[in-house]
C-alpha cells in the first residue's frame, strides 16, 4: 500500500482564511478535503489492493470486538456443559505421589457410598443447573448470530462509505470543472 | 457589601480525584478566587470515583485549600445493585420511565445533609453544580434551580437525554458551557435552547514543554504521535493502538505511539509502537506534548479536553476523531488541527503532519493563538461573572 511521504508533499500547500483575529488560520476543511479526495484517488486508481481492504476493514472492526472478557466465550460453555451435574463423573486426583493412588481409590468408593444420598439432596441443584446450561447455550448462539449479522452490516458500512468518499471525490472534481474560481483550471 | 458567594458543588474532591470535570470545576473556583470572587467548595466525605460511593472516607466539617473554604457533607447508603440494573436499562436504549431515572438519582452518590445546606443557606450562594450526570447534581440542584447554575460537562450519549437531565437543565438558572457545541447537545437533549452562556473552559497558559527533556527522560529518539489520557476503551485508546500497530505493519520506521495515562486497557509489553510512560506530572505532560508530530485524541466523549488546549500551547497539532463534534470544533474555530473517520484518515492525516513541518508549524501556532485568545484564564474568568450577572441577575461578591 502506498503511503509515501514524497506523495503526500506533493498536493499539500498550506490553504489559509481569514480568522476572528488579526491572523489568518489555517484552512482545516479544505485540507481535510484534499486529505480524502487524495484518499478517494487512490481508492479510484485501485492502488489499494483486495488484502490491504481486507486488513484496514480488520482495523476499523477488531477494536470494536470485546477482548475483556478473559477466556473465550466457547471455552467457558463447553466447561459449563462437562460440569454441571453435580452428580455426575468426577476426575478424582491427588498430588501426592505413590500414595496417591490410594487416596484416589478411596475418594472414588466415597463417592459412590455418598451417591445415593447426594442424589436426593441435589436433585433441585441438578436441576437448576441444567435449566441454566440450556438457557446460557441458547443464549450463546443467539449472540453468535446477532454478532455475525453485526459483523456482515459493518463490513457493507464500511464498503459503502469507501464509495460515497470515492463518488463524494469525483462531484468535487466534476463541481470544480463547472464552478471556476481560480481553484482549478476549466480544461480547454 | 453586597452580592453571592459562588459555591461549586462537587460529587469528589481532593488530591485523589483526577476526573477531568471535577478538576476543571476546582481550577475554575480556584481562578475566580484569584480574580476577588468569593467562592466555595461543597462536596461529599466519598474518597473519589474509583471507591464506594457510600462510604465516609474524608471527616465531614469545613477545611481550606488555597485560601478556598471546602465544605464536607455525609454520603447517603445507596443500593448499588439498583443503581447497576437502572444504568443497563437507560444504556440499553430501551425506553426509560419515571421509576429508572429516579433509581438512576436516588441510588448515585447523594449527601441528604448536603441537600439540607443547600436549602438553608440558598439566600447566600448562588450554587454551580459540575458535572451533570450524579447524584449530587441531579438531586441537588433540584433543591433550590432558582439559587443553581451548572457547569454540565455534556456529551452526547444515553443519559443527556434522560428526563431527569433534562429538568435540570432547564430548571436552573443557566448553565456555563465549554462550547458551542455542548450547547447545541444540551438545545438538543431538551428539544429547545435551555438558558446558559458558553463561556469556555480554562487552562494555565503559561505552562511549556520541553521536547528535549522529554527524550532524555523516555529514551524516544523517534517521531511519535501522542496519546493523553485514561487508558480505557470508553476513550477509544483502543482504537488509535490498532491505528498504530497496523501503520507500523504497513511501512518501516513508522512513528511510535507515546501514551501517557493508567487504565483497564493492557499494553503489549512485546510491541515497540507502543511506548507507555506511565502518569507524568503537569510539566512532564508538557514536555510530552512539546516534542510530538501531533496529539492525537481519539475519543468521541469530550465537552472540553484539555489535553487539546495543552498540545496546542506547546504548537503541536491534534489529531481527533470525526465522531466527536466538540473537539471537531476546536479544529475548525482555531485551524489548529484535523480529524479522522477512520484508519485511512489517520494514516493519511499523520503522512501529511509528517512529511510537511510547514503546516505542521502553522496549525501548532494557530493552535496555540486559539488557547491563548479563548482558554485563558482571565478571559474565561472574566466570561464566567458576566454570565453570572447576566442568569442569575446579581453580581459576584468581590473579596
Amino acid at each position: 500500500m502506498a503511503t509515501g511521504r514524497g506523495e503526500v508533499q506533493a498536493i499539500m500547500s498550506v490553504p489559509f482564511k481569514d480568522g476572528a483575529g488579526s491572523a489568518p488560520v489555517p484552512d482545516v476543511d479544505a485540507i481535510m478535503q484534499r486529505v480524502r479526495a487524495g484518499i478517494a484517488g487512490k481508492l479510484r486508481r485501485g492502488e489499494y489492493g483486495r488484502a490491504d481492504l481486507a486488513a484496514l476493514r480488520r482495523v476499523e472492526h477488531e477494536p470494536r470486538e470485546r477482548t475483556d472478557f478473559g477466556p473465550a466465550p466457547s471455552d467457558d460453555l463447553a466447561r459449563v456443559h462437562s460440569s454441571w451435574d453435580p452428580l455426575g463423573p468426577y476426575p478424582f486426583s491427588s498430588h501426592r505421589g505413590g500414595i496417591g493412588a490410594l487416596i484416589v481409590a478411596a475418594k472414588r468408593v466415597l463417592h459412590r457410598l455418598a451417591r445415593p444420598v447426594a442424589a436426593v439432596t441435589l436433585a433441585r441443584q441438578a436441576e437448576f443447573n441444567g435449566a441454566v446450561v440450556r438457557l446460557l447455550t441458547g443464549a450463546c448462539r443467539g449472540v453468535q448470530s446477532l454478532e455475525a449479522d453485526n459483523e456482515t452490516m459493518a463490513r457493507r458500512l464500511h464498503d459503502l462509505e469507501c464509495r460515497n468518499r470515492e463518488l463524494q471525490a469525483e462531484i468535487d472534481g466534476l463541481r470544480s470543472r463547472i464552478e471556476p474560481d481560480g481553484r482549478a483550471a476549466v480544461p480547454e | 457589601m453586597t452580592g453571592v458567594t459562588l459555591a461549586f458543588v462537587v460529587p469528589w474532591f481532593g488530591d485523589e480525584v483526577r476526573g477531568g470535570a471535577e478538576l476543571q470545576g476546582w481550577e475554575t473556583a480556584r481562578e475566580l478566587s484569584r480574580r476577588g470572587c468569593r467562592v466555595e467548595i461543597l462536596t461529599t466525605c466519598s474518597r473519589s470515583f474509583l471507591h464506594r460511593w457510600d462510604e465516609n472516607h474524608h471527616a465531614p466539617g469545613v477545611t481550606e485549600r488555597e485560601g478556598i473554604t471546602v465544605r464536607r457533607f455525609a454520603v447517603d447508603a445507596r443500593d448499588e445493585g439498583r443503581f447497576a440494573a437502572a444504568i443497563q436499562v437507560l444504556l440499553s436504549g430501551a425506553p426509560t420511565n419515571a421509576q429508572l431515572e429516579d433509581a438512576f438519582v436516588r441510588e448515585s452518590i447523594n449527601s441528604g445533609a448536603l441537600y439540607r445546606f443547600i436549602a438553608e443557606y440558598a439566600e447566600r450562594y448562588f450554587f454551580v453544580f459540575t458535572p451533570y450526570l450524579y447524584g449530587t447534581t441531579l438531586a441537588g440542584a433540584a433543591v433550590r434551580p432558582d439559587r443553581s447554575l451548572l457547569i454540565p460537562c455534556l456529551h452526547d450519549e444515553g443519559y443527556a437525554y434522560l428526563g431527569v437531565t433534562r429538568r435540570v437543565l432547564l430548571g436552573v438558572r443557566g448553565s456555563l458551557f465549554f462550547t458551542p457545541e455542548e450547547a447545541a447537545v444540551a438545545r438538543q437533549a431538551c428539544g429547545k435552547t435551555p438558558p446558559g452562556r458558553v463561556t469556555g473552559g480554562g487552562i494555565d497558559t503559561h505552562l511549556r514543554g520541553d521536547a528535549g527533556r522529554f527524550r532524555e527522560k523516555s529514551g524516544v529518539r523517534e517521531p511519535y504521535v501522542l496519546y493523553v489520557g485514561r487508558l480505557d476503551r470508553g476513550k477509544n485508546t483502543h482504537l488509535l493502538m490498532a491505528y498504530a500497530r497496523e501503520r507500523a505493519r504497513l511501512r518501516a520506521g513508522a512513528e511510535r505511539l507515546v501514551l501517557l495515562g493508567s487504565g483497564p486497557l493492557a499494553i503489549p509489553p512485546d510491541e515497540p509502537v507502543f511506548l507507555p510512560t506511565g502518569v507524568p506530572d503537569e510539566q512532564g505532560k508538557m514536555d510530552a506534548c512539546a516534542g510530538a508530530l501531533a496529539l492525537c485524541q481519539p475519543s468521541v466523549n469530550e465537552s472540553f479536553s484539555r489535553v487539546i488546549m495543552e498540545s496546542w500551547l506547546n504548537e503541536v497539532p491534534v489529531l481527533v476523531h470525526a465522531g466527536c463534534a466538540v473537539t471537531v470544533g476546536h479544529c475548525r474555530r482555531s485551524g489548529g488541527g484535523l480529524w479522522f473517520r477512520d484508519f485511512l484518515e489517520y494514516s493519511a492525516s499523520v503522512d501529511l503532519l509528517a512529511g510537511d513541518p510547514e503546516l505542521r508549524r502553522a496549525l501548532g501556532e494557530a493552535g496555540r493563538r486559539y488557547v491563548l485568545a479563548e482558554c485563558s484564564w482571565d478571559a474565561v474568568c472574566e466570561r464566567i461573572v458576566r454570565a453570572v450577572a447576566e442568569l442569575s441577575g446579581e453580581r459576584l461578591l468581590t473579596t
